[in-house]
């Protein structure tokens, strides 16, 4: 009894970075900082992508600055992946890079049996544009409100509050995704100011470069292979979120020097 | 009054993914068949699907509690009740029974196992230390597994259930159809409604459809939603379906296990996990099929509408039309004017579709010839059709051909040719949708 002519497919897991591209991100070598962690994350990448072959890794760049553009616009498979510098210098367009995004979770083009996309913010400053209408745009897409949101707040002038908009509210206060606040009694997975439903705050060139390696390893080996999980327990990550990177220089940590 | 109902094949597989990663399979999978208090035959089928993860560490054994449970409430209430005669409840208490009653009493008996379970493993030797242990209102939590359920019964046959599990029906004059999916208000992303979930009981789905007529040829499947994701698209799916629908009794292990693996390993991934049933027309002695051929009632939204359909062809088509599995590979109609295909023709698409399927495109096109000039009126079809036995390619050629259009029959015609999928496009390729827009002249 021969197999049918279907198509079994593997699923796609598009994750999506929005990048700061300001002209602030030129200061103190960040956007250089930028294009250097994200380049020596795709070999991890590309490994987590190999061991999950169940999900399609397919990666794709919005940089934003005085408008916002497409830097990768292809959903390119990370193993193809060849990453060129992102060039600061602007200001912050924001809501518009948000406003790019949405149109490419729309579906189509967004295949009926994609994975929950991972978006990944990253800014140094605060919006110049209208960032709400942006988030709303992005928001009323499905694809977006089931997608894995993470913001990464490069130095201390970038705003979090948008940040967190963006990934939406952490009503457990740093208890991990999935984690009910106050039905354990445990002691929280994450120790309190530091979670992944939270802006990860990069003071240097080495958090920012652990927080890159984390989302493009821990967050896309979560995403490529989710285990479902019951409705109605809050508004958490639509994926349970591994665990964060210990950073040498964690803000929580309170040591060592504030590069940004 | 005999059931109808065959038997309800089931198989599960474990994904590819936990395979590789060492978890066990999450899926659970039960048949089961019971009599009611009348001595009625009902089969009963059960999937679920534990959440897997690490806040849900015992969703398997969850998941295996799920089925249990639910095998055992149907069994339990139906015991006690009469399914014909002056003491059997209507249909509209049946309805209330599977989207409220049975989910009820599924609900509490799963509680009460998983708590049982957690109490055992909590007073075993190797269990964690006490304060690992979690509070008592947190361990369905750590079970956490959909459950979709179908009870079958002579007269009408039903689902209840919650989660992301997908029901399909495959009707013998149709392609197969998505009956029960979970609506996106409850699942979102990767979630889904749960029997851990304390207002569990309140988010089952349920549907009824009374069975239109002793002799209504259809296929019922059930499945985790490892196979759906599995599938590029629901249109994939559902064509999956047929095929599993379709599986012969004989063999059906070997044949769903490796289909199973072969849905998992090119798919998603995840554990798979189906348990299907046929219905076919039998004889029940002392009773006026007319009499059953009434119009159904709508004891859901959901199941209104096929239900409707069947009665309306039934009505149209005669009553008794019998069930034709050809090869029990696709259901054909039978009840509809659209005539079968001589049994030469029969044998000639067996060989091809139980053939290597690279074989397929080969002999079709070393019939070239008779494609185009049956396409250009060289050639009556009803020539080829006479002599099946000697060319029976030839008339499975002239069979799929529509001179009306000049390509390929659609609908009943080509559902009543009995094609396998593979065979369909293949023939598809042969016979090109034609054009009606006018065609460049030729470059000079």
């Amino acid at each position: 009894m021969p197999f049918p002519n279907v198509r079994l497919a593997n699923r796609p897991l598009h994750f999506i970075y929005i990048c700061d591209c300001s002209g602030s991100m030129e200061a103190q070598g960040k956007i250089q900082a930028l294009n250097q962690a994200i380049r020596q994350s795709l070999p991890g990448m590309a490994e987590v992508a190999r061991q999950n072959p169940e999900a399609r890794v397919l990666v794709r760049a919005v940089g934003f600055a005085d408008r916002a553009a497409w830097h990768l616009e292809q959903p390119t498979e990370v193993q193809q992946l060849q990453w060129l510098d992102l060039q600061a210098g602007g200001i912050t367009a924001m809501g518009e890079a948000l406003e790019l995004v949405a149109a490419a979770l729309q579906s189509p083009p967004m295949e009926e049996r994609a994975l929950p996309p991972v978006l990944v913010l990253i800014s140094d400053g605060q919006p110049t544009d209208d960032f709400d209408a942006g988030l709303a745009a992005l928001m009323r897409q499905p694809w977006a409100q089931k997608a894995v949101r993470l913001a990464i707040a490069m130095g201390h002038d970038a705003d979090t509050e948008v940040l967190q908009q963006f990934i939406g509210n952490d009503p457990g206060g740093g208890l991990p995704a999935g984690e009910i606040p106050g039905a354990s009694g445990q002691r929280p997975l994450h120790r309190s100011g530091r979670s992944p439903r939270r802006p990860l705050q990069a003071s240097n060139a080495t958090s920012l470069a652990q927080y890159i390696q984390w989302a493009s390893t821990a967050v896309v080996g979560a995403a490529s292979m989710p285990a479902s999980r019951m409705a109605g327990s809050g508004p958490q990550a639509n994926i349970p979120l591994p665990d964060l990177p210990p950073t040498l220089m964690d803000p929580t940590d309170d040591v060592g020097p504030l590069v940004w | 009054m005999v059931s109808g109902w065959r038997p309800a094949l089931q198989a599960r597989r474990i994904g590819a993914a936990h395979e590789r990663k060492g978890r066990p399979c999450q899926d659970a999978v039960a048949v089961a068949q019971c009599r009611s208090r009348d001595g009625r035959a009902v089969q009963v089928m059960a999937v679920a699907d534990g959440h897997g993860g690490e806040h849900y560490p015992l969703s398997d054994v969850g998941s295996a509690l799920a089925c249990e449970q639910a095998l055992l409430a149907v069994e339990e209430h139906l015991s006690a009740t009469d399914l014909e005669g002056s003491l059997a409840p209507d249909l509209q208490a049946w309805s209330h029974w599977l989207g409220t009653g049975l989910p009820e009493r599924i609900h509490g008996q799963w509680l009460a196992r998983v708590g049982e379970h957690w109490r055992q493993q909590a007073t075993a030797p190797e269990a964690a230390s006490p304060e690992a242990i979690s509070p008592e209102a947190e361990v369905p939590r750590l079970y956490g597994t959909t459950l979709g359920l179908v009870v079958m019964t002579p007269r009408w046959w039903g689902y209840t259930g919650l989660g992301d599990w997908d029901l399909v029906r495959m009707d013998s004059n149709g392609p197969a159809a998505l009956l029960s999916e979970e609506e996106a208000s409850v699942g979102s992303g990767e979630a889904t409604g749960s029997l851990c979930l304390e207002q569990a009981a309140r988010i089952f789905r349920s549907g009824l459809q009374l069975i239109e007529a002793p002799g209504a040829s259809f296929g019922l499947m059930l499945s985790t939603d490892g196979i759906r994701k599995s599938c590029a698209t629901d249109a994939d799916f559902l064509v999956l379906a047929a095929h599993l629908i379709a599986t012969p009794t004989a063999g059906a292990s070997e044949a769903l296990a490796a289909n199973l693996e072969q849905i998992t390993n090119e798919g998603s991934g995840d554990d798979v996990s189906v348990t299907m049933a046929l219905h076919e027309g039998l004889h029940i002695p002392g009773e006026e099929p007319a009499a059953l051929a009434r119009p159904p009632q709508a004891w859901s939204g959901l199941a209104l509408m096929p239900a409707l359909l069947g009665a309306l062809l039934l009505t149209s088509a005669g009553i008794g039309a019998g069930w034709y599995w050809l090869q029990q590979r696709t259901l054909v109609l039978q009840r509809n004017p659209a005539p079968q295909p001589a049994a030469a023709v029969r044998r000639q698409i067996r060989q091809l579709c139980d053939g290597p399927p690279a074989a397929i495109a080969g002999t079709l096109s070393s019939r070239r010839s008779q494609f185009t000039d049956l396409r250009q009126g060289r050639l009556s079809p009803a020539s080829l059709l006479a002599a099946a036995e000697l060319d029976p390619l030839g008339a499975l050629i002239a069979g799929s051909f529509d001179p009306a259009t000049g390509g390929m029959v659609q609908g009943k015609a080509l559902t009543a040719l009995g094609l396998c999928p593979l065979l369909v496009t293949a023939l598809q390729r042969q016979w090109p949708p034609t054009s009606n827009t006018i065609p460049d002249p030729p470059a000079r």
